[in-house]
């Protein structure tokens, strides 16, 4: 089994069926990760495949074979969504806090309230009563709009495995500097 | 409490929350808010979705698929208001605050949907229980379907005092 895991290829020899979560969790060794229901309700276990977000606890290793997953660990604590959330009350006791950032990464920039709502429907929290998450969500898409926290470089580096090849024709159609 | 009765669904979704907190001194107001945001939308869930079933002596639906709790799309805008009024026997004037906002949601829903004219008188206000709560005679049920499709309720929330 091959995928990329937080930027990083890895090479795994595991049973196919077992569940990404327990993958992550025991053979990876990242237990930022969290088993909520493990019935694909609660959305405590959310990882990005290929960038959307999924139940981890709902999907076999097997089917990640090849793709792309990108867990809390690969945020490493310098995403502003993390800094917003622990500024801004968003986690409480903190069980859905690592599935609720992954899904809110998935939401993308300046989500509105509604999309803020569609987007996490699938992410239980007893705690916060949603709100104080709304107001994380918020905080860093202004905080971003500042042009403040630049400390995601981090998250958003991509490792070489991952860089889109730039087509040859569009190479060689981009003037070199100082080319005159 | 302001909710929103579906007349084909019966479902009741509530659209706006305002709850006033006497908790003595807020140590940390955001913190304290969330609690009180959280513990209202626990309280909400209890009123209208959170249903134990018990089946020789067990509860029967021990799992989220079946035992429903409040969802991003089932939690109301909600205001939350701190009244505070240091408390001499509390730690630096502080009193409870983890327990208490759960009281107020459930009477507040019940209130709301009583003064629309539904006969409830046991949580969680399920659509089928608000269905069979429809008691109102036909003439007012008239003037309630010719304003729209779904019916408006509201109430003042329980005041809730720790």
């Amino acid at each position: 089994m091959r995928f990329t895991l937080n930027g990083t290829p890895r090479r795994l020899n595991t049973h196919p069926m077992k569940r990404l979560l327990d993958v992550l969790r025991e053979d990876c060794a990242l237990t930022g990760t969290k088993e909520g229901c493990g019935e694909g309700e609660c959305g405590a276990c959310t990882v990005l495949v290929d960038g959307a977000p999924v139940n981890s606890c709902l999907v076999p290793v097997a089917q990640v074979d090849g793709a792309r997953v990108m867990t809390i660990e690969g945020l490493r604590g310098r995403h502003p969504l993390q800094h917003a959330f622990v500024e801004h009350g968003g986690a409480q006791c903190g069980i859905c806090t690592p599935g609720m950032i992954m899904a809110s990464v998935a939401l993308g920039k300046n989500p509105t309230r509604d999309q803020m709502k569609a987007g996490l429907a699938g992410n239980l929290c007893r705690c916060t009563g949603y709100a104080a998450i709304y107001r994380s969500i918020e905080a860093t898409a202004t905080e971003q709009n500042k042009g403040r926290n630049r400390g995601d470089r981090g998250a958003r580096r991509v490792h070489k495995s991952q860089r889109k090849p730039v087509p040859s024709d569009r190479k060689a159609r981009m003037p070199r500097k100082n080319a005159r | 409490v302001e909710l929103e009765i579906d007349r084909d669904t019966w479902q009741v979704q509530p659209i706006s929350f305002l709850t006033v907190h006497e908790i003595g001194k807020a140590i940390h107001p955001m913190l304290a808010t969330g609690q009180i945001e959280g513990g209202s939308a626990q309280g909400l869930g209890y009123a209208l979705l959170e249903d134990v079933v018990m089946r020789d002596g067990r509860m029967a639906n021990a799992s989220l698929t079946n035992y429903i709790i409040p969802t991003t799309l089932d939690s109301p805008a909600m205001k939350v208001v701190l009244l505070e009024n240091p408390y001499q026997h509390g730690p630096f004037g502080a009193k409870g605050v983890g327990e208490m906002p759960i009281d107020g949601p459930a009477p507040a829903v019940i209130n709301a949907l009583r003064h629309a004219g539904f006969d409830l008188r046991a949580i969680p206000a399920t659509p089928e229980r608000v269905m069979a709560a429809d008691v109102l005679p036909a003439s007012t049920q008239r003037t309630r379907k010719i304003r729209s499709k779904k019916i408006s309720a509201r109430s003042a929330t329980s005041a809730v005092v720790s």
